[in-house]
């Protein structure tokens, strides 16, 4: 919609007595006029103009006529007229956006404060968002009031709340306020991570502690083996009852030998070059996508929150990196912290300009998981997928590209259509055949079969005991 | 789904293009903003609502033949065009009619009152409504709603000017009734009425020449 097109109807379309309309009216907040601190009166829209006019002439005419039947069919309106336009409104509607305290995944919600001066009738509010549109209401308001405004959205990341106009309206819908405008705040919705019933685990584990058994001797694990005594067993690992048993003449001690715990380093690598919808129409960027639509970097936020969620409750690394931006990585941390450090990490993913293209894939730590979500719509993240499978590194690929819907396609963006996803599904056999276990999260269950499937594969390699204590 | 495949089986037989599906999956309606209001009222009925009361006024008003046409054009122009003077303009049409239909306030000389007391105030109330409603669908898009308090506030103040003004037409109708003749003088009270309304009501700027107004 242009912006011309967006503005009529806004004081424009009744153009008001030239000298009655208050000076800086279209910029709220502003100080008050020159005929006090209340500010100048309201304007006076054409519609009383004209009303007036007719109502004194049928008026004069009448009892110059000596007709009261004429005179009196005016009189009505012409005294409501002339009393709304002696007795306007002065000063300005104010319109506080109240900023919400919480914004949660599937609706936004803002509470506007409006104050409005004596003598107002309505105020006449516009709202809108780059996706919904604008919404025209005329609401009451004595005085002061608060209105809930409501859009339903399955969008997270960065958005902007309600752009809001407002213009009061005074008696008999005959006088018009200054138009004023508020600027739409920008929230940040956080992803919410869907369940997930196991996860795999990379090929080896780091460190000596954690929630896992690794392969290695060591302090905490389960039991591993009973053997003899050697220099540098601790006395306090001496099993007893076994030395016992084995060796009743004390000729040979015998010690509990245990797994040593380890944790998992888990890399999450966002591709957030693109964000792109399921109407192949909105990509090229030009069309809004709409607000109930999921984008790719929706689905990726809230896989990475599903995946991070998962780790970091039974307390493994996550580290976070971004393909689009690099100043955007996340070292690798534990803990309910690193959780809020990841969610709002995630959060303000968005494209941004013209990402340079990565010479070689970011480094990885030895053993770590990656989790790669991109759309894999260029091959640059599949290359860096297997780069990292190439290397050791275990590597799930999760295709975060919505279920594309072609209805209302043109034949030229099917036929484009098809050759993206032509292009598309050979990179992801590519990835295939390299090693790489390939997810594809707009299909929940599928994913969820996937991932466990690999959780049992990952839990019987030798470099995992088993699974994590949850 | 299985006639559009089975077509571009055949075209790629022949080497051609496929054609996009006909239909896929039904896509709602965008949603929109939505603001929570206790009762609301579709501006669409609003905007339609001057439209009725022009015609109601013309029925008043005594119209016939061909001024169907013309209130039939202002009904549509006050519906599409509210903010024009379309209402204002009808009104004037609406007095034309009472002025060439004779005096609705006349007196009955055998029952001694005045029959056209009734229409007379059904006149006067929807011109009001028109012109109101007329006003208030000039701030109302089609799309947009309406909360039921305004419309209550506009009609309060309607009904509260109206219960001045048919007061206005008793006191006329009782004064026919008492005295049918001899009146001459009461125009030139409504005149002096009128002048004296528009030097109090007129806002004073209107009225003053501003300094340095035209300078530009």
């Amino acid at each position: 919609m242009s912006e011309g097109a967006f503005r009529r109807g806004w004081g424009d379309e009744e153009p008001p007595l030239a000298g009655a309309r208050p000076e800086g009216a279209g910029h709220a907040g502003g100080p008050a006029g020159p005929q006090g601190p209340l500010g100048r009166p309201w304007a006076v829209t054409g519609s009383l103009v004209w009303a007036a006019a007719a109502g004194l002439t049928i008026v004069a005419l009448g009892g110059l006529l000596g007709r009261p039947d004429v005179a009196l069919l005016v009189v009505g309106p012409l005294v409501a007229g002339l009393w709304g336009a002696w007795l306007r409104p002065r000063g300005q509607v104010w319109v506080d956006l109240v900023p919400p305290e919480s914004v949660t995944v599937g609706e936004l919600r803002q509470t506007l404060r409006l104050t409005t001066p004596p003598g107002t009738s309505a105020v006449r509010l516009r709202l809108s968002r780059p996706e919904h549109g604008s919404t025209e209401v005329l609401v009451d308001v004595p005085l002061q009031r608060e209105v809930d405004a409501v859009a339903r959205s399955v969008r997270t990341g960065p958005l902007p709340l309600f752009h809001v106009e407002h213009q009061g309206i005074g008696a008999g819908a005959m006088t018009v306020g200054p138009h004023g405008e508020e600027e739409a705040e920008t929230v940040v919705v956080l992803p919410r991570g869907r369940a997930m019933p196991a996860l795999p685990m990379p090929s080896r584990l780091r460190g000596l502690t954690g929630q896992h058994d690794s392969r290695r001797f060591g302090q905490g694990g389960a039991l591993r083996d009973v053997h003899p005594f050697q220099p540098g067993d601790a006395v306090r690992q001496v099993d007893w009852k076994v030395t016992a048993r084995r060796s009743p003449d004390l000729e040979q001690l015998y010690v509990r030998r245990t797994f040593a715990l380890g944790e998992a380093a888990v890399v999450l690598v966002v591709d957030s070059r693109d964000d792109v919808g399921p109407d192949p129409a909105t990509w090229s960027g030009i069309h809004a996508i709409r607000p109930d639509d999921a984008t790719s970097l929706d689905l990726a936020r809230q896989a990475a929150m599903t995946v991070a969620e998962g780790y970091l409750a039974i307390g493994d690394r996550v580290a976070v990196e971004d393909l689009g931006v690099r100043r955007r990585a996340l070292r690798p941390g534990t803990g309910r912290h690193q959780l809020d450090r990841l969610v709002q990490q995630l959060g303000l993913l968005r494209p941004e300009g013209d990402p340079p293209t990565r010479l070689r894939p970011p480094r990885m730590p030895a053993g770590s998981l990656v989790y790669l979500f991109s759309t894999f719509l260029d091959p640059e993240a599949a290359d860096m997928a297997r780069a990292w499978r190439r290397t050791g590194l275990t590597v799930i690929a999760v295709d975060v590209l919505p279920n594309v819907r072609t209805r209302g396609l043109d034949a030229r963006h099917w036929l484009a259509m098809r050759l993206v996803r032509v292009d598309r599904e050979d990179r992801l056999a590519e990835l295939v055949r390299a090693g790489v276990e390939v997810v594809r999260w707009a299909d929940a269950d599928d994913t969820t079969a996937r991932l466990q499937l690999a959780a049992r594969r990952s839990h019987r390699r030798p470099g995992v005991a088993r699974g994590g204590r949850r | 789904m299985r006639l559009w495949a089975l077509r571009n089986r055949v075209r790629e037989l022949f080497g051609l293009a496929p054609v996009p599906p006909p239909r896929g999956a039904a896509v709602p309606a965008v949603p929109r903003v939505r603001v929570e209001l206790s009762g609301a009222v579709p501006g669409a009925i609003l905007r339609l609502v001057p439209g009725v009361v022009v015609v109601v006024v013309a029925l008043l008003a005594g119209c016939s033949g061909g001024g169907w046409v013309l209130a039939g054009a202002a009904a549509l122009g006050v519906v599409f065009w509210p903010s024009r003077p379309v209402a204002a303009s009808f009104t004037g049409l609406a007095a034309i009619w009472v002025l060439a239909g004779g005096d609705l306030l006349a007196l009955d000389p055998v029952s001694g009152s005045v029959p056209g007391v009734w229409r007379m105030g059904g006149l006067m109330v929807s011109v009001h409504l028109l012109l109101v409603s007329s006003a208030l669908a000039g701030h109302v898009a089609w799309r947009s709603f309406v909360e039921r308090a305004v419309l209550l506030r506009l009609l309060r103040g309607v009904l509260a000017t109206q219960a001045a003004a048919l007061s206005l037409l008793v006191l006329v109708a009782w004064l026919r009734a008492w005295q049918p003749v001899g009146m001459e003088w009461l125009r030139l009270v409504a005149v002096l009425g009128v002048a004296v309304a528009v030097a109090l009501a007129l806002p004073r700027e209107w009225l003053v020449r501003r300094a340095g107004r035209g300078d530009g």
